[in-house]
């Protein structure tokens, strides 16, 4: 069975398939299983069969044929080959200086990312428990920002753990639930030792810089998105209503522009469209600009269509050509009347009532999405409008400040609004398409954070003193346990220790010497000692991660390895063709 | 024979020559392949039990990969072909309609039940007699299951049964298990309406809504509705409240736009400028429906079709909230929740038609989750949900099934206990009760008592615990008269069910039971299986034939 897809042998990714000694061992398996058959045969005479309920042929009776069938050890043992295979890709990228992956995409694309989502998302595995570890990740990104390798680690490391507690011979469900106890500990740990820290501009950006350092190529970028991130963030967290999760991601857009580099980076106070048609005469900046919203086309055929099927009795094309004109004054009227200087447009506008617009001194700005609508009118406190013959003075806003700029090959359009509640717009550019997509998803994890911390303002020491001060404390609580899941607890608070060797090999010291230094320092309560990667050394490191991001790592690295560990049997179909050739129970008997 | 059979159909050719042997050639095979399907079932039973992942499976095919616990499910997924094993899928899928849970139980008893059958077949004891054998069987277990149930349903055994439908799936909840234990009893104790000393549970008023992120012990129970309408665009809108408390509200199952009549109605204008006035009275017909619902005072228009731009606008301008697309079911919820009625056309909408809610809010409850209508009722309503956070599709699964336990819990008034203590008194019964009869009748009920002694014995190895060693005391225990000792097999231990409080309602237990006996003695009963010339299978491969017969034949001689 393959770990990963097919791949040609010069991507990355084909140095991951140690799949042929496994093949091997499944088809002795089978043939294991055949000796123990020809046992059942015959006990009647007459040459009938009776088959033992494990047996392959009369598996092959009950499904569709290409259905295959992987039980018990070969389960368990394949599980933990991807997961030590995964662990040590995910292992080396790790912390501040973890090394970056370029992963070659089925096109042929090639892709560099440090991010553990993106590394994970991109990796062809075929695997059966690939998919929970990657959801894992998934999830841990979309809920708290940070901590997907971490996730994706500890949940390898616990399941190649159970090995050893299952060659003891503990049952997969008394490891999961050692598993799940020893979780539940872990975030009492996490409440004990969690320590409640003021969040504001700098701590954010403290913590981002911190987290976010291997996310980016140089010091210089994180130093500055993390400034920009922070700002936005503190700015939308006056806005929160208690009680109500307003989203920061609500609050705060990112918008990637291609070309350029990082350092340009900045914040606006205000939307940023980069998906709009004005005309060429449209002033470059505008100031203090009254803005109407409307999000409806104006076709002039359809308004005189109207919803109604009408069949219009025209004797007289002339007056028909007369009232078309008439309508389009009308509505260029109308919008004048409004006092608005520019008007946003969802659909397409009329060409001559745009014109026409145009010769008042009016711009109409058309294809604006209806989210971008929306922002803008909380922006300008303009009132979005479903029709032009609704609309009124007092459904117009003011933007501040209306700029047209060019960035890179892009032309975008700045509008900002008043006070501090305008949305915001963390405006980031990239060298390359890929660049821009890897770091607006670095800004929204970012943001995300930093919500987080608003949210819940407990913090843990970093660099993998948490781990060491929760390993400690679970070993110790462990012996207290009376039943067999004391083995299984026990190895869960070794699981945890992946963390600190996996930065102490990345700091470039020797994992075993660095984590004994780091347990006696524990033992000596030194809570803070931990592995400082950037300057190469074990000691009290200044810096502290969100107690929420490990909570959420360690809940779903259980849930993902929980999953897998349980699963004690597969059932495979690929096709009638393949399966049939592939898995036959005569071809494992000869 | 031949007159029978369609052309083209193609019977079983049997190895041996005459019927007897071909007969039960065929039960065995037929025998044989629901075995392996109970098998597979079997180490997903209890609390402890496995998953299965299926992989490449399903509708949809290709990529899919499901990881689960749940009989129905594995069965239902797995590409099963095998006519007789199919037939177990659909008792699997009958249970998990009519009760939800106990449809493992099932599958694992009718699997032992045909193991048992095969043994007393390869004995040479006719299939007519084990069906007959099970038959009486079945009535006795049956009445003794009813006379050791109980009656004595408080709240807090309820709690206990939900909580026992909820562990026996496995999942983790972080210990919030109790928590949500007793929101379900109190949704199900709230949907049930007394009629004439019965009780029914109405369990179309209880909503599940379960998401995958956010924090376990924030889920909670609402009085009230939560709905997820698709396109809600309009949430965005800063002028469109998200939030509105103490309203009145209005019901709508009609379109909120300017009226298209359909073909056969044709407005005709002579002249241009009548369209002016055409769009005009539009306009002022939208204005009068908006200002309709002003007067009436509403706060709130939910309306399970179509609202269009302009009222949806003008219905903001005023502080009303409007939702559009509410699915069907749900506004129906609503309307009970807010004692509302749903109006089918505007003319419709009187004082009286109006519902009043205490809070309605569009609520986003995850970061990367979807927004959500809350309604909440104000005062008594029989309406509830239980919003689970950070759970998933098995959570919901589990949730759902422990609604259906404890609602024919209520229904019915009777549980018994669960961890196999049931399944052990009643086949130590069955045992007593064989050695009376005496013949072959003996020894199938005696099979009978074994199979259901599968249920404790799966749970025991499923736990780690060793069977040899649990399975003889509690035998020994339930024959000297012990009525309530089974298995925790969340702990692990041999325990009082009653006390430990491990309990199932008597309802589920017994629809288990029976139909698993009547599968079983569907299969046994069948002794030829014709193949229909669009089969989707070939004939032999699911049965005996010659080919198959020759392999064996050639297995068997070099086992010799």
């Amino acid at each position: 069975m393959d770990l990963l897809a097919e791949r040609p042998a010069s991507s990355p990714c084909a140095c991951l398939q140690l799949t042929d000694s496994q093949r091997r061992e499944s088809l002795s398996c089978q043939a294991e299983r055949l000796k123990i058959l020809r046992q059942f045969a015959d006990p009647l005479g007459e040459g009938m069969v009776i088959r033992a309920p494990d047996d392959l042929r009369l598996l092959s009776q009950v499904f569709r044929k290409g259905v295959r069938l992987e039980r018990g050890v070969d389960v368990f043992r394949s599980s933990m080959a991807l997961a030590k295979t995964l662990s040590a890709i995910v292992k080396s990228s790790l912390g501040p200086k973890g090394l970056w992956k370029l992963i070659v995409r089925p096109g042929g694309e090639a892709l560099v990312t440090s991010s553990g989502s993106t590394i994970l998302r991109n990796l062809p595995l075929q695997h059966f428990a690939a998919a929970p570890l990657v959801e894992a990740s998934l999830r841990q990104e979309a809920e708290v920002g940070d901590g997907t390798k971490q996730t994706c680690a500890l949940a390898c490391e616990l399941i190649g753990k159970a090995e050893r507690l299952l060659e003891q011979n503990l049952g997969p469900s008394e490891v999961v639930d050692g598993y799940r106890l020893a979780a539940r500990k872990a975030l009492e740990v996490i409440d004990e030792v969690a320590v409640r820290r003021e969040v504001n501009r700098d701590t954010l950006r403290e913590l981002l810089r911190h987290s976010f350092i291997g996310s980016f190529t140089s010091r210089e970028a994180v130093e500055l998105t993390s400034g920009l991130v922070a700002e936005a963030s503190t700015i939308a967290h006056k806005l929160t209503v208690k009680g109500f999760l307003l989203d920061f991601e609500d609050q705060v857009e990112v918008a990637a522009i291609r070309g350029g580099s990082l350092s340009e980076a900045r914040l606006v106070k205000g939307v940023v469209l980069k998906e709009y048609e004005a005309p060429e005469s449209m002033p470059s900046l505008l100031r203090n600009a009254k803005i109407a919203l409307l999000n409806c086309s104006l076709n002039i055929d359809r308004l005189v269509e109207r919803s109604v099927k009408l069949s219009l009795e025209v004797r007289d094309y002339a007056s028909l050509h007369k009232y078309r004109e008439a309508l389009r004054d009308e509505l260029a009227g109308r919008i004048a009347s409004s006092g608005a200087r520019v008007a946003f447009f969802e659909g397409k506008v009329d060409e001559k009532v745009a014109y026409n617009l145009e010769r008042r001194g009016i711009m109409v700005v058309e294809g604006v999405g209806w989210p971008k609508l929306y922002r803008l009118a909380k922006a300008t406190g303009a009132n979005v409008v479903p029709s032009v013959f609704e609309l009124s003075e007092s459904d117009v806003g003011v933007a501040s400040l209306i700029e047209r700029v060019k960035l890179g090959d892009e032309r975008i359009l700045v509008v900002e609004g008043f006070d501090e509640a305008t949305p915001a717009t963390i405006l980031i550019r990239g060298a390359s398409r890929e660049a821009c997509d890897e770091y607006e998803r670095a800004v929204r994890s970012m943001l995300r954070l930093c919500q987080r911390a608003y949210e819940e303002p407990l913090f843990v020491w970093g660099g993998g003193a948490f781990e060491v001060e929760a390993s400690l404390r679970l070993k110790k609580w462990s012996r207290g346990l009376s039943s067999r899941l004391q083995w299984a607890v026990e190895a869960f608070a070794e699981a945890l220790e992946v963390i600190p060797e996996a930065l102490a090999v990345s700091a470039g010291l020797d994992p075993l010497e660095a984590l004994s230094q780091l347990r006696k320092l524990h033992a000596q309560a030194e809570a803070s000692a931990g592995v400082d990667v950037e300057e190469g050394c074990i000691k009290s490191v200044g810096f502290m991660e969100l107690a929420r991001v490990k909570r959420a790592a360690i809940k779903h690295a259980v849930e993902a390895s929980s999953l897998i560990l349980k699963s004690d049997a597969v059932l495979y179909y690929s096709g009638p063709e393949k399966g049939e050739g592939r898995e036959g129970p005569e071809g494992g008997g000869k | 024979m031949k007159g029978l059979k369609e052309e083209g159909s193609k019977g079983i050719q049997g190895p041996a020559p005459y019927h007897d042997v071909r007969t039960k050639w065929i039960l065995i095979n037929n025998v044989a392949s629901a075995i392996t399907v109970a098998k597979l079932i079997e180490t997903s039973l209890g609390p402890s039990g496995c998953l299965k992942v299926l992989s490449g499976m399903g509708s949809s095919g290709g990529e899919r990969l499901v990881y689960t616990n749940d009989g129905a499910e594995i069965l239902k997924v797995a590409y099963i072909e095998s006519p007789v094993a199919r037939v177990l899928k659909d008792m699997a899928e009958a249970v998990d309609e009519s009760v939800g849970d106990g449809v493992k139980t099932a599958v694992v008893l009718a699997g032992s039940l045909l193991e048992e059958a095969l043994n007393l077949l390869l004995k040479g004891v006719r299939p007519w007699m084990i069906i007959e054998g099970y038959n009486d069987s079945l009535d006795i277990a049956m009445r003794v299951m009813k006379e050791l149930s109980r009656h004595d349903l408080t709240v807090d055994r309820l709690r206990m049964i939900a909580l026992t439908a909820i562990r026996g799936k496995g999942i983790n909840l972080w210990g919030h298990e109790e928590r949500i234990a007793d929101m379900v009893v109190e949704a199900v104790l709230n949907a049930t309406e007394e009629r004439g000393g019965a009780k029914r549970p109405r369990l179309e008023n209880i909503g599940v809504e379960a998401l995958d992120s956010g924090d376990l012990a924030s889920s909670q129970l609402i009085r009230g509705v939560v709905t997820k309408p698709p396109y809600g665009q309009e949430k965005y809108n800063p002028i469109i409240p998200r939030r509105v408390e103490e309203a009145k509200v209005a019901l709508l199952y009609t379109p909120l736009e300017v009226k298209k009549p359909r073909i056969g109605y044709r407005a005709v204008a002579a002249a241009p400028q009548d369209l002016t006035k055409l769009r005009e009275d539009e306009l002022m017909y939208l204005h009068e429906t908006v200002d309709k619902f002003k007067a009436l005072g509403v706060k709130a228009v939910l309306s399970g079709r179509r609202i269009d731009r302009v009222p949806h606008y003008l219905l903001g301008k005023e502080g009303i909230m409007a939702v559009r697309n509410i699915p069907t079911s749900d506004l129906k919820r609503i309307a009970l929740a807010t004692r509302g009625e749903v109006v089918y056309s505007l003319e419709d909408l009187r004082p009286e038609a109006l519902g009043y809610s205490k809070l309605i809010e569009w609520r986003k409850l995850t970061i990367e989750g979807d927004w959500m209508l809350f309604v909440e009722s104000k005062g008594e309503t029989a309406v509830s949900t239980i919003l689970l956070l950070g759970a998933g599709v098995t959570l919901k699964k589990a949730v759902e099934d422990a609604i259906r336990a404890v609602a024919a819990a209520v229904e019915n008034g009777a549980y018994v206990g669960g961890g196999g203590a049931i399944e052990l008194q009643v086949a130590s019964r069955l045992r007593e009760r064989s050695k009376h009869i005496g013949g072959v009748k003996s020894l199938i009920m005696e099979a009978f008592a074994k199979s259901l002694e599968s249920i404790p014995r799966a749970l025991a190895e499923n736990a780690r615990l060793k069977w040899v060693e649990v399975g003889p005391h509690l035998t020994a225990a339930h024959l000297r008269g012990s009525r309530s000792l089974g298995l925790d097999a969340v702990s692990r231990k041999v325990v009082d069910v009653l006390e430990a409080g491990i309990i199932e309602p008597l309802k589920v237990k017994g629809i288990a039971l029976i139909s698993a006996v009547e599968t079983v003695l569907s299969i046994l009963r069948v002794d030829e299986v014709l193949y229909g010339r669009g089969a989707a299978i070939c004939p032999g491969r699911s049965c005996v034939n010659v080919e198959s017969y020759a392999s064996a034949r050639q297995l068997s001689r070099e086992a010799a």
